[in-house]
């Protein structure tokens, strides 16, 4: 199978810190793929290079076959791939619809046509009837939801999400798994940063580790959570070895 | 939205034909929405993609004294030097626009950058003087002909200003996605660039228009007083007296600046006939007083503050 | 061109002038550096001081040298009472806020100025103004500039140590690096905040201690000294103590040559042209760490 997204050796370095070493990263078409590590193993940093937040020092990135490495943000944006943020980075001024709207623009023709995808894309994550507010008077899983319009306004193919369920109840999780889920079966592909053992069980269908900038292995969220590397590097959650 | 304009406009102009009222009252409306018309132009790049500027005197100033002095050397109608006074003004927005922009000068070094690019431009029309003037300025030839961009009644300038004013209100009030893009930039740049906005090319494209919209009024600044002056088209006075209505009146608003020059500029004028002589420079210091005021009660300015009145 | 001879006492008076650059950089890093706050008023600060010694000088006979305590406290008073009341409320704002805050407040200053102690000029005369230490080569050392650098650079260095090596130097300097690990620590950083806003300004008021026998005052005449400073403290990183002391001296040099060599108009062009292409270069200043 194809990968939509595919990392080549990708290495970013702060001053004399390399923050990505050599990583091969790959995001077969219509997948959930999970990124999880240890605090400040490089995920964050992986998704600003690949979206172009980021410059990388080597390695390359391809999306769809073609060579996308080093675009600014904007164009990565209109090739396909869309982000969110871990600290939810809303238009407080705007209303939700207007938010989402912001997506919509450079896909659409006129305001009207922006307008109603913006109106589809609430509706998809379900927040159609919220769309006249703003985001300060919406709830936090709300505005998670928000964020999920958002990139889905822009016509993505490949959602990145950073941490989408930072701050939310495993009730609340779930709403977002489901929406991730949902959309998944519409033809997205995603790629999710996750910390949360229940939640990478549940939405993704493979797991990719970083420790310190590298890829230490990939697989099944099932397989992951018996490899030792992994409980090695990753000892966090109480709900680790079975 | 079109017609409103216009209709206001015309009703406007008709009033004070028909009633001919002394002549500081024509002024102090024409000067009314003078304000209003740099400072909407202003608020493309101040307020709706949050970049406050304090260069846009260079832009007024570069209008004012393309257009006159192709005038007074070349005899060139300023209607004509006016396009002049545009490209002037587009070159030496991109001139700072381009290198701010693509290295992510922003906010206060934004301000402090653009503020010094008008004190340059001060002192170079100031040191220049065999071209400029120097402090002296330059008194505009009279011809008091339509054809020059000058007329002997005042009246006149006030349906060309209100032209003017038009054009620009309707014109940013069509581009809907370009506003958008440019609030989006202003809330939030990464946000706005992870959705495909364009961020350098958007705010560019502002500080362009707005560039061009300032050199017309920098234009008709030097045909309506035919007096221009360094200290007071490349002003760093007039970069804050801008900046403070457009702020007082609304940055978030399409019409907050009008509204804001349509109730300062009056309280400047009466302020300055009650105190002038004796206490010259008094009325400025109520101007800070409100730029202070606003700044601790009415962050969006008193149009924000009106409408949630209602 | 211009002899050597006047180009070299252009170098000198404009070194000595460093110092005072360097006080002003300095108050204005204590402000921006600790509280974040973009004080667009520091020079006019700077000239109530500078009327504060001339008033003092003319209806007291004091000693602007020795008026200089009473000078620095004032200013502290003015600076921690405009920060308690005009700069907290609006700390939680965007920078823009701030910055029209403190223009609001030198609007009002020199207009203040303006309307009460009208256009003219005002200079301090006699004593020891005039006077020079005569160098070789007939080149001149002003007494009233030798003193302003030694007042300058000396308390630049005092400030320096009180910084390292006192308890509320190292809180001021904690502050500085991380806000909330500071707060988290016990540190009342509001109170602080305000210390270091009086502080910053208090700084002014020695400068125009040091300044006044030099300069005349008039209202207006803080404007080019707040650009400079803000240049200074760019040039040298926001921040960056060490860097706002050799962009003072750096810049007080250039802005005098230059003065001398053409026209002081084209001086001040000059250096803010430096200054847009140092912006370019390296935004976070020459000596940003």
């Amino acid at each position: 199978m194809r990968l939509l997204l595919e990392t080549i050796k990708l290495s970013k370095k702060f001053g004399g810190l390399w923050a990505l070493k050599k990583v091969d990263v790959g995001v077969e078409d219509n997948e959930i793929l999970g990124i999880i590590g240890p605090n400040g193993a490089g995920k964050t940093t992986l998704f600003n290079v690949i979206t172009g937040f980021i410059k990388a020092d080597e390695g390359s990135v391809f999306f769809n076959g073609e060579n996308i490495t080093g675009l600014p943000p904007y164009k990565i944006c209109r090739k396909g791939i869309a982000r969110t943020f871990q600290l939810v980075r809303t238009f407080s001024k705007l209303t939700l619809l207007e938010n989402v709207m912001i997506g919509a623009l450079s896909t659409t023709k006129d305001m009207k046509e922006c307008k109603s995808k913006a109106e589809e894309c609430l509706q998809m994550v379900g927040l159609g009837g919220e769309k006249s507010l703003f985001p300060t008077e919406i709830t936090t899983i709300d505005c998670k939801l928000l964020e999920i319009a958002k990139v889905l306004a822009t016509s993505a193919k490949l959602l990145l999400l950073d941490e989408a369920m930072v701050g939310l109840t495993p009730t609340e999780a779930d709403v977002i798994i489901s929406t991730i889920q949902r959309l998944r079966e519409q033809g997205y592909t995603f790629a999710v940063i996750e910390h949360v053992l229940r939640t990478i069980r549940k939405l993704c269908d493979r797991i990719v580790v970083l420790h310190n900038g590298s890829v230490i292995t990939t697989g099944t969220p099932d397989e992951m959570i018996k490899d030792r590397r992994v409980i090695e590097a990753y000892l966090g959650e109480e709900y680790a070895v079975t | 939205m079109l017609w409103k304009l216009i209709l206001f406009s015309a009703a406007l102009t008709t009033v004070i034909y028909v009633t001919n009222p002394p002549p500081y009252v024509v002024h102090i409306i024409i000067n009314i929405f003078w304000f209003a018309y740099v400072t909407s132009s202003w608020n493309i790049v101040g307020g709706f993609a949050g970049q406050v500027s304090l260069g846009h005197p260079v832009f007024i100033g570069l209008g004012a004294y393309t257009s006159t002095l192709l005038f007074m050397n070349y005899g060139l109608s300023p209607w004509l030097g006016l396009f002049c006074g545009m490209a002037a003004a587009l070159a030496a927005a991109a001139l700072i626009g381009v290198p701010c922009f693509r290295f992510g000068i922003r906010g206060p070094y934004f301000a402090i950058g653009t503020l010094a690019y008008t004190m340059v431009m001060e002192q170079l029309a100031m040191a220049f003087r065999e071209v400029t003037g120097g402090g002296f300025g330059i008194t505009l030839r009279r011809i008091d002909s339509l054809l020059y961009f000058q007329s002997a009644d005042p009246k006149v300038y006030l349906p060309i200003i209100l032209s003017f004013w038009i054009v620009l209100i309707y014109i940013m009030h069509r581009l809907q996605k370009f506003r958008y893009r440019l609030l989006a930039i202003r809330e939030n740049e990464d946000a706005a660039a992870a959705l495909g906005v364009n961020v350098f090319r958007v705010k560019l494209y502002a500080l362009l228009i707005s560039a061009a919209f300032s050199a017309v009024g920098g234009t008709f600044y030097a045909q309506y007083y035919r007096y221009i002056d360094p200290a007071t088209v490349f002003g760093p006075d007039l970069a804050l007296e801008i900046m403070l209505i457009a702020i007082f009146g609304g940055i978030y608003d399409l019409f907050g600046p009008t509204i804001g020059s349509g109730i300062l500029i009056p309280i400047s004028e009466c302020l300055r006939i009650l105190l002038g002589g004796r206490y010259f420079g008094s009325y400025l210091i109520i101007y800070g007083i409100i730029l202070i005021l606003c700044v601790l009660r009415l962050p969006e300015g008193i149009t924000a503050y009106l409408s949630k009145k209602r | 061109m211009l002899e050597l001879g006047v180009v070299l006492q252009g170098i000198i008076n404009g070194i000595l002038l460093g110092g005072i650059f360097v006080l002003m950089s300095i108050g204005l890093n204590l402000i921006f550096g600790v509280s974040r706050v973009i004080n667009f008023a520091h020079g006019d600060f700077l000239m109530l001081g500078l009327y504060s010694a001339y008033w003092l000088f003319t209806l007291y006979g004091l000693n602007p040298y020795l008026s200089a305590p009473l000078i620095i406290v004032l200013l502290f008073c003015i600076g921690f009472i405009i920060h308690w009341f005009l700069i907290n409320p609006i700390l939680e704002r965007p920078e823009l806020a701030q910055v029209l805050m403190t223009v609001g407040l030198s609007i009002i200053f020199q207009n203040g100025a303006l309307v009460a102690w009208s256009a003219d000029y005002r200079a301090i005369i006699g004593g020891i103004v005039g006077v020079s230490i005569p160098l070789i080569g007939g080149l001149l050392l002003p007494l009233t500039r030798v003193i302003a650098m030694i007042i300058g650079f000396g308390s630049s260095i005092l400030f320096y140590i009180f910084l390292k090596k006192t308890r509320l130097g190292m809180i001021i300097r904690a502050v500085a690096q991380d806000r909330v690990a500071a707060s988290l620590m016990g540190v009342d950083v509001e109170k602080i905040d305000r210390i270091c806003f009086g502080l910053g300004i208090a700084l002014t008021g020695l400068a125009a201690t040091a300044l006044s026998p030099i300069y005349s005052v008039h209202p207006f005449v803080g404007i080019p000294f707040t650009i400079l400073s803000f240049i200074v403290v760019i040039l040298g990183g926001l921040g960056n103590f060490l860097g706002a002391f050799l962009g003072g001296i750096i810049i007080g040099t250039l802005n005098a040559v230059i003065g001398l060599m053409w026209n002081p108009q084209l001086a001040m062009a000059v250096a803010f042209l430096i200054f847009i292409l140092i912006l370019f270069v390296k935004p976070r200043g020459l000596f940003a760490r």
